[in-house]
């Protein structure tokens, strides 16, 4: 008789998988480190999951959403359409960390570019603090992916597909050297917003306006 | 016959050590990788240190500036007191740098001393922080070490600030526990980690732009 097979314990891989994924990245992490850390067999691994690739999108959308429902049929591969290039290919774009900047570089400078810029500073606060564990997870994933990692990064903090480096360059009246502001937006938003020690709690209203004033406030100038 | 070792080779191991465990690792890694990042063999790490724990806390220490003596007997053992000798100097240099900023008074010129003070000692000492950063993650007495000396430099620039919220000197509607964290973040980032972690294209490694940290201090002050 076949032992039925309890879709709860998918929930016990999960997170073996994304503490094992956040400890060591992709490429370093077996399905073997998995399994053990599950505490089921390789073999019952394969059973629900395709690939290594396949477990790693799905933590991934599971990061995003918790609530996300797995296909009823296994093992499961990588979500419709999707590979680990085009999860990041969405990051890089700006969905995740800022849904509105993109489309501000876009536009003219409004008459309030103190005020644009205060509700992109906010905006993209809670954006960080919302997809903390999906941000993790990715970073944590190309950090030592030596073909991923520039990619990565010249998106993230300083680098040149930034797009605060953008939106600095794009409003002149702003008058800073693109890149230092850029810099300093980011490091205080991802640090504030998700890399902040989680026995702080998370950031609270008071928090966030005082990060959010005091960059604006120094970027806006005397 | 045995071969002569080189005289730098504790040197060029400890090093190594320091280099594997800052890349991320902190206590996780293996031997061998600090044989391959050395390159020298295995068995020769343990000429020099009696196991993995003796050779990666001589590394701290080494990255703290201290030097095992040159006659000391091989191989070293786990040396004693390793934190008050690699963690207490450092915790000591900051908050004298950070005292010695903020006794000035209030108002810009205290501010931006402050940044100063931060960000040359983030500079001076950028290996060892970048260690006991990377340790942290794996190693309780680096964590904890780590986080009382950012809570106590954060507690005394938060206390110069909501002073000097009371004397009407600095913005009052701001949180003043933020507003240190800030200062010392971005100090902290532009002055040590700026170095390595950026892809600067560009900006042909000019040096760190400490004048946006002096913006954000100025950003404190009380305006009108």
């Amino acid at each position: 008789m076949v032992r039925p097979r309890p879709i709860e314990r998918v929930d016990g891989i999960f997170d073996a998988a994304e503490r094992s994924f956040l400890a060591a990245g992709l490429s370093r992490t077996t399905m073997s480190t998995i399994a053990r850390r599950a505490g089921v067999s390789e073999a019952t691994l394969y059973y629900y999951f395709a690939s290594k690739e396949a477990l790693f999108l799905w933590t991934l959308v599971r990061a995003w959403d918790p609530n996300v429902a797995l296909p009823a049929t296994l093992p499961v591969d990588a979500p419709d359409g999707q590979s680990v290039d085009a999860v990041f290919g969405a990051a890089r774009r700006g969905v995740v960390d800022y849904p509105r900047l993109a489309e501000a570089v876009r536009r003219p400078t409004p008459a309030d570019r103190d005020g644009e810029l205060r509700r992109l500073l906010a905006e993209s606060f809670d954006s960080l603090t919302r997809h903390r564990r999906w941000i993790d997870l990715a970073h944590a994933a190309v950090r030592a992916d030596t073909e991923r990692a520039p990619r990565w990064m010249s998106e993230t903090v300083g680098g040149p597909d930034n797009l605060w480096v953008k939106y600095f360059a794009a409003r002149p009246e702003f008058a800073v050297d693109p890149w230092d502001a850029a810099v300093l937006v980011d490091v205080n938003l991802h640090y504030f917003a998700r890399l902040r020690p989680a026995r702080l709690g998370p950031p609270t209203a008071a928090q966030r306006a005082t990060v959010v004033g005091t960059l604006a406030r120094a970027l806006v100038g005397a | 016959m045995s071969r002569t070792r080189p005289a730098d080779q504790p040197q060029r191991i400890l090093e190594a050590a320091c280099r594997v465990m800052s890349s991320g690792l902190g206590r996780d890694v293996r031997a061998q990788s600090i044989a391959d990042e050395a390159e020298v063999g295995v068995s020769t790490l343990y000429h020099y240190f009696e196991d993995k724990d003796a050779l990666l806390d001589w590394a701290i220490l080494w990255a703290a500036g201290e030097r095992p003596e040159a006659d000391a007997a091989l191989p070293l053992a786990r040396p004693a007191s390793l934190e008050e000798r690699a963690v207490r100097p450092l915790t000591v240099a900051l908050a004298e740098a950070v005292d010695d900023a903020l006794g000035s008074g209030y108002g810009e010129q205290t501010l931006l001393d402050l940044v100063g003070a931060l960000a040359e000692v983030n500079s001076a000492r950028a290996g060892l922080l970048d260690l006991l950063e990377a340790l942290a993650r794996t190693d309780s007495m680096a964590a904890v070490a780590v986080r009382t000396t950012v809570e106590r430099v954060v507690g005394r620039i938060s206390r110069h600030l909501a002073d000097g919220q009371a004397r009407g000197v600095y913005a009052g509607d701001l949180d003043a526990d933020v507003v240190a964290e800030l200062l010392l973040v971005s100090s902290t980032f532009y002055a040590r980690t700026w170095r390595t972690d950026l892809p600067v294209a560009g900006r042909g490694g000019s040096p760190p732009p400490l004048a946006m940290v002096a913006r954000l201090a100025r950003a404190v002050l009380r305006s009108g």
